[in-house]
Formats: C-alpha cells, structure tokens, sequence
C-alpha cells in the first residue's frame, strides 16, 4: 500500500508546517518546561538531602523519572483529544472520513507530526538542562537500545488514551474534565511527577502493570534503570506491546460506535 | 447621591449578568459534573502525591508535610478568584481575533469590569470547597491557634495573593491585543501558577530571583501562607505580600487599558 503511505506522510508534513508556524509559542512552552525542570531538581535535591539512596533509586534516577517524565509529557501532549472532540461535533470528522485514508491513522500521523514538532523545539533544550548542565548520569546497559521501541510504543499508548477520552468526551460533552482527569492519572499513575519505586508496599508493583505505566514509565525506565538487565526491560516493553494491542482494539471499538451515532444524526 | 451609588450600580449589573450566563450553562449539566470531578482528582491526586513522597523522608528542607499541606490549601484558595471570577480571560484572544470583542466599547461602564462580569466558572466552586477542606485538615494537624484577628489577617493575606494571580493572567490575556496568537503566553502564565505551593527557600539563587522579583510567582501562596505556619519567623517577603498583590493588579491594568486603547477591531 505505497500510495496509502504517501497519505500519511502528506499528512505529518502538513502538521509540521502548521508546528513551525508557531515558533514564538515554542519559546514559551520551552520556558515553562525548564522553569518546571530547574524546580524539580532543587526539589528532590532537597528530598534527598545527604541520602545516596532512596528507595533503591540513586538520585541521578530518580530525577531522570520525574525530569524526563515531565519532558515527555509536554513532548505528548498535542491535543488529540480535543481535536476529535470538536472534529465530532462541529462534523469536520465527515471530511475526515471522506478521506482514502484510514480515520484513526490520520489523526495518528497529525499527531505523529505535531510530536516530531515538540520534539525539536521542546525536547533538546530539556534535554541539554537535565544532560549538560545538570550533568545527570545514565547508568550503562542495555536500556538504552530499548528506548526507541519503548518510546514509539508509548507515542501510539498516548494516542490511545487521547481517542478514548475524545470519544468519551462527545458523549458528556466535556472535553475539558476528561482531558484533566487523564492527564493527571496519567501522570501521577506513570511515575512522571514521583517515581513508582518511591509508592508502598504492592501498589508499586501494581502501578507497574497498569497501561499508565507503559506511557512514561516504560520508557524514561529504559534510561533510568538502564543497568537493569535484559529480562526486567524486555518484560517492560512486552507489557507495552500487550496494552497497545488491548488499547488499540479498545479505540476501534468506541469509534465504531462513536460515529455509527454521527452517520445517524449527520444524515 | 451617595458615594456608594456607582458601587450599588455596578453590584446590580454583576448580578444580572452573572444571572443570564449561569442561566445559559445550566443546560450543560453533564460538563458541570465532570468537570468538577476532573478538578477534585486532579487536587486529590497531587496531595497522595505529596503524601508519598513524605513516606519517604520525614521533611523537605525542614518542611513537613502537615506545612506543606497547609501552603497547598491555601494556594487552591488563592487561585479560586482568578479560576471563578475571571474565567472570561480565556476568551479574549477569540473575541478579539474575531473582532467580537467591539461591543464592550459601546457600553457606559467600565470595560474591564463588563468584560469579566458576562462568565462565571462554576466548576472553581469544587476547588474552593477543596481549598477550605485542606486548610482547616491542615491547620488542625498543625494545632494552629485562630483568633478574629488572624482570621481576618488570612482573608486579607489570601485576597492579596488572588490579586497577584489574577494580576498575571490578565496581562497574559491582554496579549492578544498585540499577538496573533497570544495562547502560548496564556498557557505559559496558567503553568506558573503550578510552582506557588513549594517552598521557594530550597531554589538556588538564580531560580528564587526568578520566581520572586520576575515572575511573582512566590507571592500567591508561599510567602503569605508561611507566615501562618511559622508566625515566628515572619520573612520580609511575606509582610510585603499583599502590596505585591495590589501591584501586580494595578500593573495588569495598565496593560489591559493600553491594550483596549490601541486595538481597533478586526477592520471589518
């Protein structure tokens, strides 16, 4: 299916393009993300005191949770939600539908563009705050070769959670409330704000097989805990393979129903 | 005529118009609930959070959780004014990229005041009720003593750190009379907010200075809600908390005027 393919790509080039447009709200993204990084540094600088070790993680680690966690999220955060909530309502998803693409693939690659947008202008200068002038060390191991799969596979996760919110959302008509309980759940369930190492006794372990986990903790866990053996990392990135699958049917399921109610009532 | 006829008149058209828009967002019942619900997880959700983490450690720089807990009650009430009151801000950039925003200079009454007086955000109530839950938890954990004096002492404190809030996002909000798209400035004022409850003792140089004297970020809940906490050792900061309030509204002012002075509608 080339020619199939070439829709795609047309596609995450166009929402590129509309990124770039606006560079001057990059600047602001970016200053709110490293204000956010340079206070959870002197935050867990303080939480750690003169401890080495807290929970088994070092503090190197621990930041790498919290610190690339929250860079990921602003980095997946491109409002796929909001865009399928309004695409309903305001019957925009007919064209959409019209189109010789698949739906969901087509907010996929809009989605895709506009998180290759985030990752140029957003990532790198996180990046260069947390490596170049917080120098935090990644452990040595083989996490680090997992970190592309694991990463693309909490991309497509996120998507997921952003369709069934999107959907959910037409039906109570609040986009706003969804998006806010999914985007702290999220966030606090992965580990992004305080590492799942740090929860008591089960829940951790429980958190970890949760599908909230294989979002940011999967993936930032891949360079946190890079040392931590073929086996624990594999295992994270099987679970992430298993909750794709599990979501992804979930998605197809509640556009299926979503819009046999849109061909009805858009007759 | 009595000196308080312009405040009688301007109080009897808040609540007409509140009236009608709340009228008009009753038949979203579904948005009012969920919505609601969204912010008490949300709220819930950071103190586990916090609580988590103090499994951990028994202090933070010397703050425990209890100090900490209380700080967080109060910044949820000195948000509360921005997040009920002035929830029309958000529209601003709409209204005037669309030139909607042309009406307000027809009316004989104040713009500022009329523009905000046509929303009111009923989700906010939830999180003034979580605020008071969390302050009064807070305070009796930390057996702080209250008196008339003090608890007036708090409501002024707290309206002066809701000025400093609201002081910000309309500054961000007038924006649009400049910009095209003056959403990242909104979005980015809105995060600051996120950065009040924690303890601005434990920064670095460089970040206090940014947080306190550019961004005045330190005054919505960490300074004025200290004192509270530690009334025996009283920072500068905090004494000064309220003027920085009143300050950061004047200022937003100015912007919001220069704003509404320069524009000249969408030109059609």
């Amino acid at each position: 299916m080339t020619g199939g393919w070439r829709g795609y790509r047309a596609v995450v080039r166009a929402s590129l393009q509309v990124g770039v447009v606006y560079r001057l709200g990059f600047f602001f993204t970016v200053l709110g993300n490293l204000i956010f990084l340079a206070l959870t540094y002197h935050l867990w600088r303080a939480v750690y005191g003169d401890r080495t070790v807290l929970n088994g993680l070092t503090f190197d680690q621990a930041y790498l949770y919290v610190a690339l966690g929250s860079t990921m999220f602003v980095l997946l955060k491109v409002y796929s939600d909001w865009d399928v909530a309004w695409d309903i309502r305001d019957g925009m998803i007919a064209v959409r539908m019209a189109r010789p693409l698949d739906l969901q693939g087509f907010y996929l690659a809009d989605a895709f563009g506009r998180m290759l947008m985030n990752l140029a202008a957003v990532t790198l200068p996180a990046l260069l705050l947390v490596f170049g002038v917080y120098r935090i060390d990644v452990p040595a191991g083989p996490g680090v070769w997992l970190l592309p799969p694991a990463f693309l596979l909490a991309f497509v996760i996120s998507f997921c959670f952003d369709w069934i919110v999107g959907m959910l959302a037409f039906t109570t008509e609040s986009v706003w409330g969804l998006s806010i309980v999914k985007e702290s759940l999220l966030i606090a369930l992965s580990g992004a704000l305080v590492p799942l190492a740090f929860f008591p006794g089960p829940i951790d372990r429980l958190l970890e097989l949760l599908p909230f986990a294989a979002v940011f903790h999967a993936p930032v866990g891949m360079l946190a805990e890079a040392d931590a053996g073929w086996g624990t990392l594999l295992g994270r990135l099987g679970l992430q393979v298993v909750w794709l699958v599990a979501l992804w049917a979930a998605t197809r399921l509640a556009a299926a129903r979503a819009l046999r109610d849109v061909r009805v009532a858009g007759g | 005529m009595s000196a308080l006829a312009p405040v009688r008149h301007y109080a009897r058209i808040y609540r007409r118009l509140q009236a009608q828009y709340i009228k008009s967002r009753l038949q979203y019942r579904a948005d009012f609930v969920v919505a609601s619900f969204g912010m008490v997880v949300t709220t819930v959700v950071t103190i586990v959070l916090f609580w988590v983490l103090f499994r951990s450690v028994p202090d933070i720089a010397g703050w425990t959780f209890d100090e900490l807990l209380f700080i967080y009650g109060f910044y949820l009430l000195a948000i509360s004014p921005m997040q009920v009151l002035f929830d029309a801000m958000w529209g601003l950039r709409m209204d005037v990229t669309e030139g909607s925003f042309i009406k307000y200079y027809f009316r004989p009454l104040n713009m500022l005041f009329y523009y905000v007086s046509e929303r009111f955000d009923l989700k906010g109530i939830s999180q003034v009720v979580i605020g008071v839950v969390v302050l009064v938890t807070a305070s009796a954990r930390l057996d702080l003593e209250w008196d008339l004096g003090s608890v007036l002492l708090l409501v002024g404190v707290l309206i002066g750190a809701s000025l400093v809030q609201i002081g910000i996002m309309i500054t961000a909000a007038s924006m649009a009379f400049w910009m095209t798209d003056s959403w990242p400035v909104l979005s980015f004022a809105w995060r600051l907010r996120e950065f009040a409850p924690y303890p601005i003792t434990i920064m670095s140089g460089f970040m206090r200075l940014l947080l306190t004297y550019v961004l005045p970020v330190a005054f919505i809940a960490f300074y004025p809600a200290s004192r509270f906490v530690r009334s025996g050792d009283v920072p500068w900061q905090a004494a000064i908390a309220p003027l920085v309030g009143v300050a950061a509204f004047l200022v937003s002012y100015r912007v919001w005027r220069a704003g509404t002075d320069r524009w000249s509608g969408t030109g059609s």
